[in-house]
């Protein structure tokens, strides 16, 4: 099942005075389970790229399509609401709010769409293994927990997507592949990631890399990574 | 998401900034303190001037003398001389009245022993009891026998024997006035009526004596006329006026050198100042209320600036504008609710103990005043603070609503 089509997305900004043309043109397809590597250098639009696959901005021409519904037209409530349901965002500085529990920055997306919260928040910490962790607040875990939490506010949705900015930039090698490892065991269970990266290390973790450049996708790497 | 949830994570979020949400909660205390004991001492004023006139006596009508033209040649109307004591005891013929009690007035050196004081002697009759409500509480009052034959006796107000006796009684001893020698008959119990003149720091002596014995004048400085029942002021005035039209022979043409006055009236007029003086106080108490919301729309826009990244975290996470602004709107509640109830509690405590401090009687003239507290103005301060403390936060909250995800969580 196609999770992801984006057809001919087009971004422009504008500053002051100018347009921007940061996207081109991009088209991409993402299926249930797969896992995708973003790539490309600074400029070349994968941030903006981003925003839009995870609903948080609108493409100015193209269009998107989120388990076969439209989602490029959308109001702002509107995509507020595909964002709580059915995507999940990993951040590069993890997110979270501070002086609240992890275990409350876990239920806050539930507390949003308005279910209870408690139990699957409390299962998706233990599912990073930080379940001993429930009450800690942010600025007492280090790192590579902060971004676990992260993890596990992300998936408790049961989104369609995780789409991964950079998650191991603010942490050392050693924390970072073990992060990696964590996104491993998810695609395993048959999530579907998106992960933006400019590192080859860790864009080689998932099934293919998309490679941009200028706006546009210059090409497509299947890796050697087994589903 | 539940209101007691968002009620929990807005004291969070204020407790994050102590000093700076006490500032805020402060601005609503002292506007909500300044409307609940404004209106309490405003009110308190309004009992007073009302119990101040029931003191005085109801029903009451005065005739005053009014210098004319072609009257004397005297300015000063208490001393114009144009009412006589006949005057009064035509008046008295009038169906409803009461009582008449003619009053003639002129301040003399007292004495007793070696004590003096210049004191006001009033010159009336005995149905001056009931016209002013006196209470004599030693003692008795001169009757009609001592008016017929002019005696040279007195009754005093609480006050003026105080001035000249002290401790001692004065019933049955010799004062001077004028240096004439006066027996005093009884004294008057305490009024407090400080609203015109004070009536305790009068000594009270026949109209008569008075007039032929002490003052040398045929002319009273007024009449005091008693109407039995309120309804009846009205029929009561036009009956003096007229009357008085008669006795004065006043053409239609001519100046009055009387005036009639409806005392209720006058008590109206002191009502409604004393009432409009309450709703001038809480006005301004209300600027002050006010100007405690202006602190929290500050407060809360420096707030939501400060947690632009929180605020497109949460939208990542699937809030919606009105998440946000519910989010916003509590917490500017909070401040205000919080505000209110400690702003309710200190101005009804204030509003009981500061009549009771020695400044305050200084203030007031030695007045006793006590605040009234009802439930109303507690009831229309919380909600106005609750008011408050919506308005002052929307545009905050509105501006957090609106913030775009992708810039929010790139602020630093």
């Amino acid at each position: 099942m196609t999770v992801i089509r984006a057809e001919g997305i087009v971004k422009n900004y504008r500053l002051g005075e100018l347009d921007v043309e940061v996207l081109k043109g991009v088209d991409l397809e993402v299926r249930e389970g797969d896992y995708v590597a973003l790539m490309g250098p600074s400029g070349s639009g994968k941030s903006t790229l981003m925003n839009i696959l995870g609903c948080l901005d609108v493409p100015t021409d193209g269009r998107y399509y989120i388990e076969d519904r439209e989602v490029g037209t959308l109001s702002d409530d509107e995509l507020a609401v595909v964002r709580g349901r059915r995507i999940g965002f990993v951040f590069q500085t993890f997110n979270l709010l501070a002086r609240t529990s992890a275990l409350e920055n876990v239920e806050l997306p539930l507390h949003y769409q308005g279910v209870p919260a408690r139990r699957a928040a409390m299962a998706a910490l233990e599912s990073v293994g930080l379940g001993h962790r429930a009450d800690h607040h942010p600025s007492q875990l280090s790192g590579g927990e902060r971004q676990r939490v992260a993890i596990a506010r992300a998936v408790v949705t049961e989104p369609a997507i995780i789409l991964a900015d950079e998650p191991t930039g603010n942490l050392d090698s050693k924390t970072g592949l073990e992060i990696l490892d964590v996104f491993d065991g998810l695609s395993k269970k048959g999530a579907t990631v998106i992960l933006v990266t400019h590192d080859r290390s860790v864009a080689m973790r998932a099934q293919r890399i998309v490679h941009l450049k200028d706006g546009r996708v210059e090409r497509t790497e299947a890796t050697k990574c087994p589903r | 998401m539940h209101f007691l949830r968002s009620f929990k994570v807005a004291l969070t979020a204020l407790a994050a900034n102590k000093l700076r949400s006490v500032l805020a909660v402060l601005g609503i205390v002292i506007g909500v303190m300044a409307v609940i004991m404004m209106v309490a001492m405003g009110k308190g004023a309004q009992a007073r001037v009302h119990e101040n006139f029931q003191k005085m006596g109801v029903n009451l009508v005065f005739v005053y003398p009014e210098s004319t033209s072609r009257g004397s040649s005297s300015s000063r109307s208490s001393m114009a001389e144009t009412l006589t004591v006949e005057d009064s005891e035509a008046l008295a013929e009038i169906p409803n009245i009461l009582n008449v009690a003619p009053e003639v007035r002129r301040t003399y050196q007292v004495k007793y022993l070696n004590k003096n004081a210049n004191i006001q002697v009033v010159g009336t009759l005995p149905s001056a009891v009931a016209c002013r409500n006196f209470t004599v509480e030693r003692g008795e009052f001169f009757e009609k026998s001592a008016v017929l034959g002019r005696l040279r006796v007195c009754v005093m107000g609480a006050r003026a024997a105080f001035k000249l006796f002290g401790s001692i009684d004065p019933v049955g001893r010799q004062i001077q006035i004028d240096r004439k020698n006066f027996q005093v008959l009884g004294v008057l119990a305490d009024k407090g009526g400080d609203t015109w003149g004070s009536l305790d720091e009068n000594i009270y002596v026949p109209v008569t004596t008075a007039l032929y014995r002490l003052f040398n004048r045929r002319y009273l400085s007024q009449i005091m006329l008693q109407i039995d029942r309120t309804e009846n002021i009205d029929g009561a005035v036009e009956a003096i006026e007229a009357e008085m039209k008669r006795l004065h022979r006043v053409t239609a043409r001519d100046e009055p050198d009387y005036a009639v006055r409806n005392y209720n009236e006058y008590v109206q007029a002191s009502q409604e100042a004393a009432g409009a003086l309450t709703v001038l106080l809480v006005i301004v108490a209300c600027v002050s209320l006010l100007v405690g919301g202006i602190g929290i729309m500050n407060i809360m826009l420096v707030s939501v600036t400060e947690r632009t990244r929180e605020i497109g975290i949460r939208k990542a996470i699937g809030a919606r504008r009105i998440d946000i602004l519910k989010q916003f709107l509590i917490e500017s509640m909070a401040i205000s609710l919080l505000g209110g109830s400690i702003g309710i509690a200190l101005g009804v405590v204030a509003a009981q103990v500061v009549p009771l401090l020695p400044l305050w009687s200084k203030l007031s003239r030695g007045g006793d005043w006590e605040a009234v507290i009802t439930p109303e103005p507690i009831l229309i301060s919380f909600v106005f603070s609750c008011a408050v403390g919506i308005f002052f936060g929307l545009y905050p909250a509105v501006k957090a609503a609106k913030m775009n995800p992708v810039e929010a969580l790139r602020y630093e």
